[in-house]
């Protein structure tokens, strides 16, 4: 019967590289979320959401009084350049399609609608 | 990827390193993971509120990290006239994420556990550096980073607390 092996004596570098390999082991396991980001996401602060409400509101603000100014200091100046622009790109079509102009008009209030229409939506959705 | 507020994406970062960031804080904390878990939230409050302060000049989770050690070392300055922050630490609990359900053999457990009880007796500075360079896989220099201190000092953080952790070992011998 073979006797016990006496311990070899510790060699620090082998002491090291040992205690190296155990801490390297010793990485906490994973953590399961559990909810952990939900909770986060819904108790994020508000300053990102104020800022953007801030600016989509801005925007919409600064539409909707330029097209007030347009109306109010261009008055029936502004309707007739507009009538009158509407003609000549009616005018200059090559192609001889009625109500180009007329078109042209309901093209160009759909896209102010449009416009609008996504500030407000922009603005809704930062409340 | 978050230059235009994206929430979702930041919900994705943020379940890409709660693991990492809320097992470092229960590490430091010596296991409370109540209070490590409200650590977690207000370090990724914080990089939610301070993106545009990431320049990318290290990786998300290192800053993030540097966010949830100095989270820890303000609450526990605000908390050492209540708290006792030392000492005090069940060994069970001082292997942060109790969720592994890998069995091991009776004497990795119990290496485990006694290696779980010599880090918990280092002095949290100590813990860090060893977690964030061996846990965490970061160079010193990182590591330097997060913990917001030269270089020679996590240097020896490190030694120091591989030193100590020798001593308390050294009477563990496997079966």
């Amino acid at each position: 019967m073979n006797a016990p092996e006496p311990p070899a004596p510790s060699d620090p570098s082998t002491d090291d590289a040992r205690l190296e390999k155990m801490l390297r082991a010793a990485s906490p396991p994973y953590i399961d979320d559990a909810g952990f980001t939900d909770r986060i996401m819904a108790s994020l602060p508000a300053a990102r959401r104020r800022a953007e409400h801030r600016r989509s509101a801005l925007l919409l603000g600064g539409l909707l009084l330029g097209c007030g100014q347009a109306v109010v200091f261009g008055g029936s100046g502004l309707v007739a350049f507009l009538a009158m622009l509407m003609e000549r790109l009616a005018a200059w079509s090559a192609l001889p399609v009625p109500g180009l102009g007329a078109a042209f008009t309901v093209g160009g209030l759909a896209c102010w609608v449009l416009a609008i229409a996504a500030g407000g939506w922009a603005w809704a959705r930062t409340r | 990827m978050l230059a235009h507020d994206d929430r979702h994406a930041f919900g994705e970062l943020v379940r890409q390193h709660q693991s990492a960031v809320r097992g470092f804080l229960r590490r430091l904390t010596g296991g409370r993971h109540a209070l490590a878990d409200d650590l977690a939230q207000e370090t990724f409050l914080e990089a939610y509120r301070c993106l545009a302060r990431f320049h990318g000049e290290s990786a998300f989770g290192t800053w993030l990290h540097g966010i949830a050690y100095n989270r820890f070392r303000s609450t526990r300055r605000r908390q050492r006239e209540t708290v006792e922050w030392t000492d005090e630490i069940e060994i069970s609990n001082a292997t942060p994420g109790c969720e592994t359900t890998v069995p091991a053999a009776p004497a990795t457990v119990d290496l485990r556990q006694d290696l779980a009880a010599a880090l918990a007796r280092l002095s949290a500075d100590e813990q860090s550096a060893i977690h964030l360079c061996y846990a965490e896989g970061l160079t010193h220099e990182e590591a330097a980073g997060v913990l917001g201190c030269p270089l020679g000092t996590v240097k020896t953080h490190v030694l120091r607390a591989k030193d100590k952790l020798r001593g308390y070992l050294s009477a563990w011998a496997p079966a």
